[in-house]
Formats: structure tokens, C-alpha cells, sequence
């Protein structure tokens, strides 16, 4: 069965060879996000965590802030840890990219990059993946297409529950990404000429 | 152990490699390097995939991946509706391996919401995720023998296998393909009259039919010419580039979450996991075949054992977990299959995230490619197996 | 001359269904006696491409439905069986459905180079029916340089495929030319020297005269020569583009090759051609190491055409089978063996057939005793050939057998990965190898 790591002791191994990148909240792993890819790579090279696995990369919108999550195992000592890194800015998040440590971070943070806008310095071929370059706005934000009256995305609550969490424009829905009544309505061409794309 | 140096450094020289060829191509005698996009529409990119490969001659010199024309925003999608009403999604996800996904979003959704899952669901849930397995891997290793130039023979076989196992999904939930078939707290219906029978029958005809398979393929001097020594990835790498599921386990490294982590009963059972040594495409297309047998073992184990009792837990539809979140990961078919939730007290998922293992497998496609030949890059795809709908989500 | 000769010599020579050339000799014979020679040229011209193209069309249509079928039922399916009894109708249906289709051409294609490609390649394809015997006198043109004019006419098609991929201006149309070029040439070399030891063996360049010998020698060319038997009939269906050969139509890689932008008729008639030279190949197979229309002396009884066709049926079975079984080999891989195995083999029996037809010619062996040991030898050269090409040829990947380890309690990384690999026990599952 795979083990939860202990977060102190992970934060012992980082902060050990980059003193101050590491600290503990509520038992999840934080790290300073300037000191993200030398951290994990201590962790990563480290004998006693072994994590030498990034099982997954993604972030959350946090209105205030934005969380990027590592999830990172060890197959031998089979044991798994989750570790996470504040971004403030949300004007233009950065945090330093993964893709040295670990081959397997080039394409989530490319992922991470086209649907949240957080930007990874050092990554090779930093472009948008799903969505093509000019797509205005990034859809996993939770500000993304808002509407008057700050509906944000996101199901308020049950319909039986209340009336005060039904939208309080009647008739209106939040508009989803490719939505018809979508002012700005992503180019179809955009895409078409991408797939004929010749040399 | 890879080291961030040893990387760096093959990504440098795989680089300095290519950069070279071309630049030589280019002062030489005139010629340059052709690019050539295959797909989104190409018969052997398994959906809208498109890999544009830059070629000298016929050896890929470059190989990068445009991917997102199945895009349906389904992590945005996901969080404007209930938890229960993204059970659907994730069918569609990989809809391939329908059960598998809808079982890892039920696992993380549980893991959230606290819940207990009666032991019949969890019976049925490995039936089901195994039963999967076998019409998944039917699936990648028909297309696989396709693309490595077979005129549809084993893939036409194969499928007659994948088709039982879609008929007792039918017989089970009513579809064949996107399930919807787990719900939170264990699955929708009990299994109906007819289903043990036909699995029973299923499980005695299947040794016959693999047993053809494999006098059809396993000795066939042209697929090993074609499949042997071809997108070969050393376990360092493939662990660095976090690989999974049969193409991991092809370079030998034994890592299996069923065994690893065992969830839904699966360490009741017995079984092996089979890994390969080379860590090539033929691997790969073995670890799929000895899966099979495997995921057979493991289905008569539970049609022996399989618990009565209640098949739902008590859980209401309009749950509200607690804030917080989960990570939970299947063995599916094509990999470490994770869910990964957030939860802000509200009806609705506050992130849902999937770690999607056909995506995550592409990683080292590069690498794999480049010096190979345009076929070998075509088989080498195919050996990954992915499904578009995995990738773009 | 027995049984029905009595029968034939009732009815009149032009009515025995044996040897329809017999009807074509009686129009001559007619013309002769009131006009000049030139009249009577064109007209047997005439009337055996008319014949050819009669028999070639219907014939077409009927193949297309056998060879979905047979390759239906290899597939466990039950192939075309709903339009006409059967499903018989079923060309014709995809017949009219193509040629009501629109004709596309690429914006940027080479028009005139485009729209030619299609009609041109309908020029070998029918040509090369004119020197197959289908009886003793039964060929349009029983030229006698009909193995060399064989060769020619079909080196021509490489043009006109490589026609098709260039104005295609399509990057899969111009990688399928382009292999279908370097495939054609290199394996125009060992069908040329397959031939050239029959052409040794025989004495002559006539195909109707290889076959001839055989009936004289009571023998046929696939005991004598099995190895050129074997080579050409895989530089055939290279040529021919099938499996395991077709990499220059290879699906999976380069979609359909050369004619990827053709569609509607423009298509058809490229399928329609290449089913054709499939089934004119199997007759050349057929003719050259099968005896052709000839089968001990059952060529008496039975018509002579039935003889063949049965022959070459037989032989396009295999290539579907061939076909519905085996995966594609890579560009290099099918260059590699051309190059390094059949052209050094089919090189060995050319001198091999110089030296024996020698020892029958100049020393003046029996041919009733010779033939048999020479028969046996060079069976067992083949097999010593063919056994030294597999030990020698294998690629060092394919020499060491795949490996599949079952790992029951080891789970987990690089150590649980070197935990299994360094089992002592033998490993579970094994494939291949030397």
C-alpha cells in the first residue's frame, strides 16, 4: 500500500540543501516558488525520499493566489507525496520549470501553461498545447469569460437548495468557453490554417 | 539513477544530434529536410492526432506532437457540475477504457466524501475494470500489429474478443462503450442473470483464442523485424519521463498500482505483472498479451468469490464533501490513471484534474523517434497506445 | 491426340473450345484469300485486345468480390453479402458509386501530369496480357522475345506511378512514388535474373516455348529452379505493391501512397489496374514455374485455359493469404533483402542453371535421369541458400529471444527491476531468438 511521505521530513531533506525553500502547513509540503526545481530535485536525488517519480503536475485557481501541485513517488520505497507551490502574482505567475529534473514535466507544464497562464522559465518549448497561441484568456482560471454581476465559473449550489444560489440574472447561464453568444468566438480558422500548415 | 545532468545531457545530445544532420543536409548537396504532418486525419494516428515529423529522406530527424483538436474543456465543464454528474465525463475521457475511468473518478470522489464501498461493488468494479483491460488491450494490440502493416487479420480477430466484453457491458449498464456504469459509493445496477454465464463462457473460450494469437504473431519474423529494437527507452529514462502502464513495465521496471496500491480489493487476488527487458515496441506488445491472461486469472478469482450484499452504498446524490481534496490513480489499461480533486464545500468540484496516461506517455515519443525511420516512428506510436480523447480531454 | 480429337475433328478445328485461337487462325486464313496481309494483321490485332479487354473486364469485377471474400473470411467476418445474390453485384455497386463520384484535384497539382496518371497506367497493365499463352497457340503475340518484352512493358509502370506522386504535390503521394520508384528498380533486378535462368534452362526467350519445354521435358520449372520460383514471386508482389511488400501504399505510414489524392473513377481505375496486374502475375507465375497451360497431359482433355486459370488462382490465393497474414516490412528492410539475399541468390542460380544446361547440352546427359538429380541438388542448394541467409542476415535485435518476466512480490522501481531481472529461475515467457 502506498504511504503518505512525511512532510517534515521532506522539508528537512529541502531545506537542507536549499536552506529557507521549504515549510510545512497544515502537513502539506510548501515550497518557495523561486526554489521549486532545486528543491525537488534534492528530493528526487535524496536516499531517503526517492521521488523519483512526478506522478502528476497541476495547478489550482485560487482566487487569491494560484496553487501549482506535485504529486511525486517513490516506486521502490513506495510511498507518495504531494507538494505545492504558492503563486501570488496573478498577473503574471511564474514559477521555474520542472523540465530539468524530470523529462515527464514537459508536457503538463505545457498543459498547465495553456489552460492556467502560469508561465515555467527554463522550459524548452513553452506553447500553448490544446488551444492555439492568441486564445484569449486561459479557461481553467476562475475569472476566465466572467460575466456582469461577478458570476463566476463554478455550480453555486444544488437548485433545491436556495434561491438565494440560483444566478441571479434570470435567464442568464455563464458562458463556457466556445460558447455561440461568446463575444469573442475563437477563430475556427485559426485552427484550419495551423492544419495545413506546410514547409 | 538519473541524475538532472544525465537529462539534460540526452536532451542536448538528441538535440546537437538533429541540429547537426540538418545543418549538414543543408550545406551538403542542396537537399533539405522535409516536414511532414501526419494526421489530424492519418489512418494510424488512433483519432485527431497530428505528429509533425521532420524527415531526412526516410529517418525522423524531428518529431513534435500538435495535439488538442479533441479538446472539450472537460476540467472546465467539470466544475459547473455535481459530482455525480461527472461520472459521464469521464467515460468520455478514454472511452476506450470506459470502466477504468469512470472507477478512478469514483475512488477520488470517495476518498473525498469519506465513503465505504460495500464489498460486492468493489467485486464488480475489478470485474469490470479487468473485463476492460481485456477489450482495451485487444484494442492496442490489434491497432499496433495494424500499424506495423497488417492487413487488418489480427485487429478483425482481436476485436471479436472486445466485442463479447462489450456485450456484457451492455447486458450489465446498457452501453457499450461509455459506461457510466460506477457511482460514488460502488456501481449503478447489480449484475443481471445472464452476466455470469456469458463470463463464464467468455473465460473458457479466451485461452483458445489467445493461444491463436500468439501462433499467429509471437514467431512472425516480420513483426519482430519491425517491432524488435524499435522506440527502444532505457527504465531510467522512462521513470524520468513519467511513464506508465505497459510501457513502462516493458523496460522492466515492476510497477503495477494494483499491486503497489492496491484499491477495490485487488490484494485478494493473485496475479503477476509481467515485465518486459528490452523496453521496446515488441515488449510492449508482449506485457499487453501476457496482461490479458493475467486479467483472466483475476477474473475467475472473482466469479469464485464474488461477495452478495448491497452493491451501493448509502450516499446521497447531492453530496457535499468537506473542503479539501484527493488524489486517487487506477492501473488502467494505458497507465497510472489519476483523479485529482479539489473540493471547496461546494456541490460541484472546485478543480478536477485528470492525469491523463496517454498524454503523460507521449512524453519521450521524441526521443524514442528521432533516428529511426518514418514506419518505426508510425509502430512506435502505435505501441504507446493512446486515445485522443485521454490526451485532450 | 486422343478422345476429343475425334469429337474436334466432327465439329470442325475453329469449334473446339480447347484453343480458341483457332477461330482467330480461320478469320486470317478467310482474309488472306481475298485481301492483302496488313488487313489481316489489324484485324487479329483487333480482335484480341478486344478479347483481352473482354475477358479482363468481367474478370476484374468477379476478383474484387473473391478477394474481399477470402480476405472476409481469413478475418472472421462474412464479407460483401448483400447487394446481388451473395453479394456478387457488389463491385458493380462500388463501381458506380465511384464513377458517379466528383473528380478532385488538388489546387496545386500539375493538371495535365494529374489527369494522366490513371489513363497511363492502363497501357502495361493491358499490354502485358498480350504474351500470356493461355494455350499451346492460344497468345495474342507469342513474341519470341516475350520474357524480355514482359520485363520492359512492366518497368514502364514505375513511370507513371512516379507521374502520379509528383503531380499529386502531396507529401504522402511523393514518399509513395518515391519507394514505389526505388522498389521497382531494385527488384526489377532478381525478377530479371529469375527469369534469365529459366530463359538459360529453356533455350528460349518465348514464354510459350519455357512452357512448351516444360510439357517437353515432363517437368515443371518450381522442382528445378524452387529458389527463383520463391524470388520472383516476391519481387512479384513487391511490384506488385501487397503485403508484405506495399510500402509504397502503406496505410499506416503514408496513406495511399502515390494515388492519395486520386478519387472517384480516377481511383478505380488504379485499383481496378493493380487487381489486374495481380491476377496477369499469378498467370506468369503460374506459366513459368507452374507449367502454365499444361499439366501432364491433362491439357488434352480439359481445355487449356481452365488448366491456367485454375494455376493462377491458385497462385493469387497465396497472395491473399500472403496478404491477409503477414505485417509490412520496412523500406530498408525490403531494400536490404532484395540487395543482399535475392539478388546474390537468383545471381547463384543463373550460374547454376548455365552450368547444368551446359552439362545437359554439350556433355549430352540424359534428361530423364539428369533432371531429377539436378531437381534434387538444387532444392537442396535452396534450402542451404535460404538457411545461410537467416543465420547470417539476422539483425543482432532479432538474435537474442524477448523476454517477458513475471514479477509477483518485486513491485516497484530500478531495484525491484533488477530483483526480477536477475532471477536466476527461467523467465516465464520467451519469444524469438536464434
Amino acid at each position: 500500500m502506498t504511504t503518505q511521505y512525511d512532510a517534515t521530513a521532506a522539508m528537512e531533506i529541502v531545506n537542507a540543501s536549499a536552506p529557507g525553500a521549504a515549510c510545512v502547513e497544515d502537513g502539506v509540503l510548501y515550497l518557495e516558488p523561486a526554489l521549486v526545481a532545486e528543491a525537488i530535485e534534492s528530493l528526487r536525488d535524496s536516499e531517503e525520499s526517492d521521488l523519483i517519480f512526478l506522478c502528476s503536475l497541476t495547478a489550482v485557481d485560487q482566487e487569491r493566489h494560484f496553487e501549482v501541485v506535485y504529486h511525486l513517488q517513490s516506486l521502490d520505497l513506495n510511498h507518495i507525496l504531494a507538494i505545492k507551490a504558492r503563486l501570488t502574482d496573478r498577473e503574471d505567475p511564474t514559477l521555474p520549470s520542472l523540465t530539468g529534473v524530470f523529462h515527464g514535466a514537459h508536457l503538463q507544464e505545457r498543459e498547465v501553461y495553456d489552460l492556467f497562464g502560469i508561465t515555467f522559465e527554463g522550459h524548452p518549448d513553452l506553447r500553448r498545447m490544446f488551444l492555439w497561441e492568441g486564445f484569449p484568456g486561459y479557461p481553467l482560471r476562475k475569472d476566465f469569460l466572467q460575466m456582469p454581476g461577478q458570476i463566476r465559473a463554478g455550480l453555486p449550489g444544488f437548485p433545491h437548495e436556495s434561491t438565494e444560489n440560483a444566478w441571479p440574472v434570470p435567464g442568464s447561464v455563464p458562458q463556457r468557453p466556445q460558447h455561440p453568444n461568446d463575444p469573442q468566438p475563437p477563430s475556427v480558422l485559426a485552427v484550419a490554417e495551423d492544419g495545413e500548415e506546410s514547409s | 539513477m538519473t541524475t538532472a545532468d544525465d537529462t539534460r545531457s540526452m536532451m542536448d545530445d538528441s538535440r546537437l544530434a538533429m541540429q547537426g544532420t540538418i545543418e549538414a543536409l543543408d550545406s551538403g548537396d542542396g537537399s533539405e529536410p522535409v516536414v511532414v504532418n501526419l494526421g489530424p486525419q492519418h489512418p494510424s494516428t488512433h483519432g485527431v492526432f497530428r505528429l509533425k515529423v521532420t524527415l531526412d529522406g526516410e529517418i525522423v530527424r524531428d518529431a513534435e506532437m500538435r495535439i488538442g483538436y479533441l479538446h472539450r474543456s472537460m476540467e472546465k465543464l467539470a466544475e459547473e457540475r455535481t459530482y455525480t454528474q461527472n461520472i459521464p465525463f469521464t467515460d468520455r475521457i478514454d472511452y476506450l477504457a470506459a470502466m477504468s475511468n469512470n472507477l478512478a473518478y469514483c475512488l477520488a470522489a470517495e476518498e473525498l466524501l469519506g465513503v465505504e464501498v460495500p464489498p460486492r461493488a468493489n467485486a464488480i468494479r475489478v470485474m469490470f475494470a479487468e473485463l476492460q483491460r481485456v477489450a482495451s488491450h485487444a484494442m492496442a494490440n490489434g491497432t499496433f500489429i495494424n500499424d506495423c502493416g497488417a492487413w487488418h487479420t489480427p485487429l478483425f480477430h482481436m476485436f471479436r474478443d472486445r466485442e463479447r466484453v462489450l456485450d456484457m457491458f451492455e447486458m450489465t449498464c446498457g452501453a457499450r462503450l461509455t459506461t457510466n456504469y460506477m457511482r460514488i459509493g460502488g456501481v449503478a445496477f447489480d449484475l443481471p442473470d445472464e452476466l455470469l454465464p456469458t463470463l463464464e463462457q467468455f473465460l473458457a473460450d479466451m485461452p483458445e483464442n489467445i493461444a491463436n494469437y500468439e501462433a499467429l504473431l509471437m514467431e512472425n519474423e516480420i513483426l519482430h523485424a519491425r517491432a524488435r529494437g524499435v522506440g527502444v527507452i532505457s527504465p531510467e529514462m522512462a521513470i524520468n519521463s513519467s511513464l506508465s502502464g505497459p510501457v513502462l513495465r516493458a523496460t522492466g521496471v515492476p510497477w503495477d498500482l494494483r499491486k503497489a496500491n492496491p484499491y477495490s480489493g485487488y490484494e485478494d487476488y493473485e496475479f503477476d505483472v509481467p515485465v518486459g527487458e528490452q523496453g521496446d515496441c515488441f515488449d510492449r506488445f508482449l506485457v499487453r498479451m501476457a496482461e490479458v491472461k493475467q486479467s483472466l486469472r483475476i477474473l475467475r478469482q472473482v466469479i469464485d468469490n464474488l461477495p452478495d450484499g448491497p452493491w451501493l452504498a448509502d450516499v446521497p446524490l447531492h453530496a457535499r464533501p468537506e473542503p479539501g481534496e484527493s488524489y486517487a490513480r487506477v492501473e488502467s489499461p494505458r497507465g497510472e490513471l489519476g483523479f485529482y480533486l479539489v473540493s471547496d464545500g461546494g456541490p460541484a468540484p472546485y478543480r478536477f484534474h485528470c492525469r491523463p496516461p496517454s498524454l503523460i506517455n507521449l512524453s519521450a515519443l521524441k526521443e524514442m523517434s528521432i533516428g529511426g525511420t518514418l514506419a518505426d516512428a508510425i509502430v512506435t506510436l502505435g505501441s504507446i497506445d493512446i486515445v485522443v480523447g485521454e490526451i485532450d480531454r | 491426340m486422343s478422345g476429343l480429337s475425334g469429337f474436334s475433328s466432327v465439329l470442325g478445328a475453329w469449334y473446339d473450345f480447347r484453343d480458341l485461337n483457332n477461330l482467330q487462325r480461320l478469320i486470317t486464313e478467310w482474309i488472306a484469300e481475298w485481301g492483302p496481309d496488313w488487313i489481316a494483321s489489324i484485324v487479329t490485332g483487333v480482335l484480341g485486345a478486344l478479347a483481352i479487354l473482354g475477358v479482363i473486364g468481367p474478370t476484374l469485377l468477379i476478383l474484387i468480390w473473391v478477394e474481399r471474400k477470402v480476405i472476409a473470411r481469413f478475418q472472421q467476418r462474412y464479407g460483401p453479402n448483400r447487394v446481388g445474390p451473395k453479394g456478387l453485384l457488389q463491385p458493380v455497386a462500388d463501381a458506380v458509386k465511384l464513377i458517379l463520384k466528383e473528380q478532385l484535384a488538388p489546387r496545386s497539382a500539375d493538371k495535365l501530369l494529374f489527369f494522366l496518371p490513371p489513363v497511363l497506367i492502363f497501357v502495361p497493365g493491358i499490354l502485358i496480357w498480350g504474351v500470356l499463352p493461355f494455350g499451346p497457340r492460344m497468345s495474342v503475340a507469342d513474341l519470341n522475345v516475350g520474357v524480355l518484352f514482359l520485363l520492359a512493358v512492366s518497368g514502364t509502370a514505375v513511370l507513371v506511378l512516379f507521374m502520379a506522386g509528383w503531380s499529386s504535390n502531396n507529401k504522402y503521394a511523393l514518399f509513395g512514388a518515391m519507394r514505389a520508384v526505388a522498389m521497382s528498380i531494385s527488384y526489377e533486378v532478381p525478377m530479371v535474373l529469375a527469369l534469365l535462368t529459366l530463359v538459360v534452362f529453356s533455350g528460349t526467350m518465348s514464354v510459350n516455348g519455357i512452357v512448351e519445354w516444360q510439357q517437353q521435358e515432363d517437368v515443371i520449372f518450381i522442382l528445378l529452379f524452387p529458389l527463383s520460383a520463391v524470388a520472383f514471386f516476391f519481387a512479384a508482389s513487391a511490384e506488385l505493391n501487397r503485403t508484405p511488400a506495399d510500402i509504397s501504399e502503406a496505410e499506416s505510414e503514408i496513406v495511399a501512397g502515390y494515388h492519395t489524392e486520386y478519387s472517384g473513377m480516377r481511383f478505380g481505375l488504379f485499383y481496378a489496374v493493380e487487381l489486374g496486374n495481380t491476377l496477369v502475375v499469378s498467370g506468369f507465375i503460374a506459366t513459368f514455374f507452374l507449367g502454365g497451360w499444361w499439366l501432364w497431359g491433362l491439357d488434352q482433355w480439359v481445355p487449356s485455359w481452365i488448366i491456367l486459370l485454375v494455376k493462377t488462382g491458385a497462385v493469387y490465393f497465396l497472395l491473399i493469404w500472403t496478404r491477409g497474414t503477414l505485417p509490412r516490412l520496412r523500406v530498408d528492410q525490403l531494400m536490404g533483402f532484395c540487395w543482399k539475399a535475392l539478388v546474390p541468390a537468383t545471381l547463384l542460380f543463373v550460374v547454376v542453371a548455365f552450368v547444368e544446361r551446359t552439362l545437359l547440352i554439350s556433355e549430352g546427359w540424359d534428361t530423364t535421369v539428369a533432371l531429377p538429380i539436378m531437381a534434387v541438388f538444387n532444392i537442396a542448394l535452396t534450402l542451404g541458400a535460404v538457411m545461410l541467409f537467416a543465420r547470417v542476415s539476422r539483425p543482432a535485435a532479432l538474435r537474442r529471444p524477448a523476454r517477458i518476466r513475471m514479477a509477483g512480490a518485486e513491485i516497484g522501481g530500478l531495484r525491484a527491476a533488477r530483483q526480477v531481472a536477475s532471477r536466476t529461475e527461467e523467465p516465464q515467457f520467451q519469444v524469438g531468438g536464434d
